[in-house]
């Protein structure tokens, strides 16, 4: 069943079809969420709020055009706020140590999965590598958690972020040249 | 090497790709997004219809929601085009009254009410069944504040300014503004401020040009009559026995010596070095006057409102003085200081302020002219005048632009806008239409606060509602934008400098982008994107 179908039977109050489509988009919400935030609570509530705002505004939704963008962008504004919240508060920490609690969690992430590929990488320059990631802007930062952490192709990122192919690429291109003035010229794999 | 470096990074990166089934597993967010759910369809059946939300029960709100001629202007202007109103037939004046709610009347030479617009839709809630036609103007406005402060938009233990502009031919303006604010006083029962704005119909007005230009043409700051928000002070508390407040408008003989002749051409001044005790707005009651010179900025503050001025050096000094008397403003000017190289070009300036009590407008600087006193009487105004019959001076307003450029204004206070058609040239060869690439906003002002930290929101893609219409008032303050979108085709129609350009869509709007180095200035610090990214027909050759 398409995100129209579930959306207008929604709006007919169906429990079972909000259902459908909540659980068809949580692994792209949610996975967001957890990547940028790197906090599962924060993460979680961030989620559940974005949801609740969308179905506020399930009414303006309209047909036709891309509901995954559409919650995504939701998704992504509820996650600034609480990042610009989050930054308020912890100003003055030392940066330091909040950068190890990120990799720390990311590393979490990594360990609660299958496949075991990104061993291949050594966990020194695995915590290097995804330090240089987060001290990105976050504008930058988004296109590169989608692009390598979720392994989303160019035209899915730049449907879900509404911006065209080539800015995409272009973003990303910048975003790795941050990244490599980050890490240092002698830093290689 | 360097795409070696590179690639070795993504290389890396793809190592961190998660498996995204991790993200499915069940967690307590599942059910309370369904519980989320299930509350907002039961409130929407419970309210349905949806009532939209009251926007203003907040009066702190309320007095920032002041908004500026600008915004009455273009509204009128466009209500003017669209036909809701119109201007022929026996009308005399339009009068904006904005408290938000907020309307317009358009008068008849009776100064009868012929047709009322809402300017929003808590006017439209309030007014509701009531008909203002026939109604004398003055009485319907009486009638609309009366309603407002049943509503609550309007309390007298809260600090509220109503604003009211009207645009007409007549001389009877003062006398409008009299009887409106006698008739405010007598349905409250107590005191507000009342700000008084002045248009004029045909000419001059950007009512009058807008007629000939494309809908948001009117909304050109450059050419409306005053370019800035304002927000008034708290009035003092209501009592039952307080006499009306004063206007907004100033008199010479409450600061200046009775043989300064301000107005006749001579700039008198007097001279204070911090702090000046005077009552300047002429309520019977002194006003307190402070200037505090800084290196970059300097504050003056007037009964504990701040007003910024944003020049380099100043002496600790400032001047009051009345260059027009028949106008409503005063005018407080500041000077750098004289000592070489401080200042700019090695030459003091003195910076020309309007005030009109709440609004504070750089309307230019003068060239050596010193403090000493010894140009006082040698200075002629006449002696700056262009071909227009207007003063010229330079000025480096952040109302305006981040270059020095000639301003041009008029002492009777009439038309003390900066005039766009005087300083941004059309373009000397024809330049390709642009298409988009990307949403892009076109500012109705040229004004480089737009590009500070408080307004990343409009810049930023992923918070800027920028599917949503195409006229956006984002700021709720009267700051227009317009908003285009991809594949949207974009004609340069003016520059400014070597870095505004007002582009127009093919619909007739036009607003201004600034550009420096190829970066689009907002959208460069926020998106980190550069002109090439929202303009597909751009290229760096090399």
């Amino acid at each position: 069943m398409c995100d129209e179908t579930y959306i207008a039977k929604m709006l007919d109050g169906d429990i079972y079809a909000a259902n459908k489509l909540i659980k068809k988009h949580k692994r792209d919400l949610m996975g967001f969420c957890k990547t940028k935030l790197l906090d599962t609570g924060l993460a979680e509530d961030c989620y559940q709020i974005a949801w609740e705002k969308a179905f506020k505004k399930l009414h303006t939704y309209k047909p036709g055009s891309d509901f995954k963008s559409w919650i995504f962008k939701i998704c992504q504004n509820t996650i600034y706020d609480e990042l610009r919240r989050g930054r308020a508060k912890t100003r003055g920490e030392d940066p330091a140590s909040k950068l190890q609690l990120n990799v720390q969690y990311y590393e979490e992430l990594l360990a609660s999965q299958k496949t075991t590929e990104q061993l291949t990488l050594e966990k020194e320059l695995r915590a290097e590598l995804l330090g240089a990631v987060f001290m990105l802007p976050d504008k930058l930062k988004d296109i590169v958690i989608l692009r390598f952490f979720h392994g989303k192709k160019f035209g899915e990122i730049s449907s879900l972020l509404g911006i065209s192919d080539s800015t995409t690429k272009y973003k990303l291109n910048k975003a790795i040249i941050l990244m490599k003035k980050e890490l240092g010229d002698d830093w290689y794999v | 090497m360097y795409n070696i470096k590179i690639n070795k990074i993504e290389d890396a990166l793809k190592k961190l790709t998660l498996d995204s089934s991790i993200f499915e597993k069940d967690s307590p967010a599942d059910e309370l997004v369904l519980n989320s759910y299930k509350e907002v369809i039961m409130d929407i059946e419970m309210d349905a219809p949806t009532k939209q939300p009251k926007q203003q029960k907040n009066y702190k709100a309320a007095l920032i929601a002041v908004a500026s001629v600008l915004a009455v202007a273009v509204v009128v202007a466009v209500l003017a085009i669209t036909g809701v109103f119109s201007p022929a037939g026996g009308t005399a004046a339009y009068v904006a009254l904005e408290i938000n709610p907020s309307i317009v009347l358009e008068v008849d030479n009776d100064e009868n009410v012929k047709s009322v617009a809402f300017m929003s839709d808590d006017a439209a809630d309030i007014l509701k069944g009531v008909d203002l036609t026939g109604t004398n103007s003055v009485n319907a406005i009486g009638t609309v504040v009366a309603l407002a402060a049943r509503e609550g938009y309007i309390d007298p233990d809260s600090g509220v300014t109503i604003t009211l502009t009207r645009f007409s031919n007549t001389n009877d303006k003062e006398a409008f503004f009299e009887a409106v604010r006698a008739k405010i006083n007598e349905v409250l029962g107590y005191d507000v401020r009342v700000k008084t704005q002045v248009g004029n119909l045909n000419e001059g007005s950007a009512f009058a040009k807008f007629k000939n230009e494309a809908p948001m043409a009117a909304a050109d700051p450059l050419e409306t009559l005053a370019p800035s928000v304002t927000i008034m002070p708290t009035p003092p508390p209501p009592s039952p026995t307080a006499a009306p407040l004063p206007s907004p408008s100033v008199s010479p003989t409450a600061v200046l010596p009775a043989a300064d002749s301000a107005g006749s051409g001579d700039v008198m001044f007097d001279i204070y070095d911090t702090t000046a005790v005077a009552d300047i707005d002429n309520d019977g009651s002194d006003d307190v006057i402070s200037f505090a010179a800084g290196t970059s900025s300097s504050t003056l503050t007037v009964d504990g409102v701040d007003y910024t001025i944003n020049q380099y050096k100043l002496a600790q000094k400032f001047a009051i003085t009345d260059v027009d008397i028949s106008d409503g403003w005063l005018e407080i000017a500041f000077c750098d200081i004289d000592d070489p190289p401080e200042h700019d070009l090695d030459r003091p300036y003195t910076h020309y302020y309007w005030w009109d009590g709440s609004t504070f407008i750089h309307c230019g600087s003068f060239w050596e002219m010193g403090w000493d006193g010894a140009e006082r009487a040698g200075f002629d105004a006449n002696d700056h005048m262009d071909g227009h019959g207007m003063i010229m001076s330079v000025d480096r307003s952040p109302n305006f632009t981040d270059v020095w450029y000639m301003a041009h204004w008029e002492l009777n206070g009439a038309n003390r806008q900066k005039k766009e058609d005087l300083y941004a040239a059309p373009l000397l060869h024809s330049t390709p239409d642009l298409t988009l690439e990307m949403p892009c906003l076109l500012l109705e002002n040229i004004n480089l606060s737009y590009f500070d930290a408080g307004h990343s929101a409009w810049w930023d893609h992923a918070s800027w509602p920028h599917v949503n219409g195409r006229v956006v008032d984002p700021g709720g303050t009267g700051d227009f934008i317009i908003i285009a979108q991809p594949p949207e085709t974009l004609e340069v129609i003016k520059v400014y400098g070597k870095r505004w350009f007002k582009l127009r869509t093919h619909d007739g709007y036009s607003g201004w982008i600034r550009v420096v180095d190829f970066k689009m200035s907002g959208y460069d610090d926020v998106m980190y994107i550069d002109v090439w990214d929202i303009f597909e027909d751009v290229f760096v050759a090399g």
